[in-house]
């Protein structure tokens, strides 16, 4: 279960190198070796990531872009940034 | 001892030891980029180097023991010294033109990627990755057959421009070839030398003929794979499946020296794609399927023609 709330402020960490290539974001955990791709929502999410943001703040952004409820944005938003937390390439800063 | 020269990946190399296959370097000039030279290195890289290993890397050297050749060390990608000793010393050259070029090309920030590499119709070059075993030298002499010329077997060497273009360094005018494909091809084995493989035995090909020794652009790679299908297909690869393919194919990463290098390799090869088109080639999982690839092949260049 997602310890994240509304309020949870998401900043990046500075284990990353990034770079576009074909629409995607690909980034380097310069900690860790692994390569992720970034497209479509989750690509978004990274960019509103450039200034630490709130999962609040994020959904908001989001809704505005696409068609989506906000119990379900929020779900999906958190499923997310759990994944990028474990991977160590944003932190949750209060 | 006498110094030969050459000019394999675009390095003027001069060395004690003899590579009668390497193209000779045409300039009289007395700088080199690389020296290659007998002599002894000092026992104390035998002893920090683990039993169960035969690497040792650091910022400037990279150390090298091979079972019954000897111990190779290359330094800030100038200068490589070989200590002989063992039944195979003969087989040096083999591992000179592998590993430790390998090795030199890394120390020089040079991109090597394990591929086999021809000149395509529009004078730009196709390279072929994909892992051992699964065909790139086969397809690279069924290609050359075919009047495509060589850019490289094995190594294909790479330099980026200011704005991240990748080009092309032609290594030498030699391939190898596993036994059976070299007989598939009517070649007589007898008459070649062998490269002894604890996987495959192989065999040295000579292909001065068709050698193209002009630096160029690097346009497209396709991964070789064994698919699950019947038939031969070709389908894009995109994005950080692209970027992921072109790094693990990058020619032994254990090479590296650390993080800072692996960064810079990212960087660059991250920047080549933006330039390179990538494919992935499955193959059947059963079978001679190299005319049918290589038909593939030329068809994809035609259509773009």
């Amino acid at each position: 279960m997602s310890t994240l709330n509304n309020s949870s402020i998401i900043e990046r960490t500075n284990h990353l190198m990034t770079s576009e290539l074909d629409d995607e974001i690909v980034m380097l955990n310069v900690q860790r070796g692994n390569y992720y791709g970034l497209s479509g929502v989750a690509r978004r999410i990274w960019e509103l990531l450039e200034n630490p943001q709130s999962i609040d703040q994020i959904c908001r952004s989001l809704m505005g872009e696409y068609e989506v409820g906000e119990s379900q944005c929020f779900q999906d938003v958190c499923k997310f940034v759990d994944q990028l937390v474990a991977e160590n390439v944003v932190r949750v800063v209060e | 001892m006498e110094l030969s020269r050459y000019t394999i990946y675009g390095l003027t190399v001069k060395s004690e030891l003899s590579f009668p296959h390497w193209p000779s370097s045409p300039t009289l000039a007395t700088e080199c980029d690389v020296t290659i030279k007998f002599g002894r290195i000092d026992e104390s890289w035998n002893q920090r180097t683990p039993e169960d290993t035969w690497l040792l890397v650091d910022d400037q050297d990279i150390f090298v023991r091979i079972n019954d050749v000897g111990q190779f060390l290359i330094s800030r990608g100038e200068s490589v010294v070989y200590q002989p000793s063992g039944a195979n010393v003969a087989e040096a050259w083999l591992y000179v033109e592998g590993v430790i070029t390998g090795a030199l090309l890394h120390q020089r920030q040079i991109w090597p990627l394990h591929a086999s590499a021809v000149v395509n119709p529009f004078g730009t070059v196709t390279a072929f990755i994909g892992q051992r075993g699964v065909g790139k030298s086969t397809l690279l002499f069924e290609l050359l057959r075919r009047q495509h010329p060589l850019v490289a077997d094995d190594i294909a060497a790479i330099t980026l421009d200011k704005q991240g273009r990748p080009t092309v360094y032609p290594g030498f005018p030699q391939g190898k070839l596993c036994v059976d494909a070299a007989e598939n091809f009517g070649l007589n084995v007898a008459e070649l030398a062998p490269i002894r493989n604890p996987e495959r035995q192989k065999v040295a090909v000579p292909y001065s003929a068709s050698f193209s020794q002009i630096p160029r652009s690097l346009s497209e790679v396709y991964l070789l794979e064994r698919g699950v299908g019947e038939t031969v297909n070709c389908t894009e690869l995109k994005g950080i499946e692209k970027l992921r393919q072109l790094s693990d194919n990058t020619y032994r990463l254990e090479l590296l020296a650390g993080d800072k290098d692996f960064q810079r390799l990212f960087r660059n090869i991250t920047q080549a794609s933006q330039h390179v088109k990538a494919f992935r080639l499955s193959r059947p999982s059963e079978g001679n399927t190299v005319q049918e690839l290589a038909n593939l092949v030329e068809q994809r260049w035609n259509q773009q023609a």
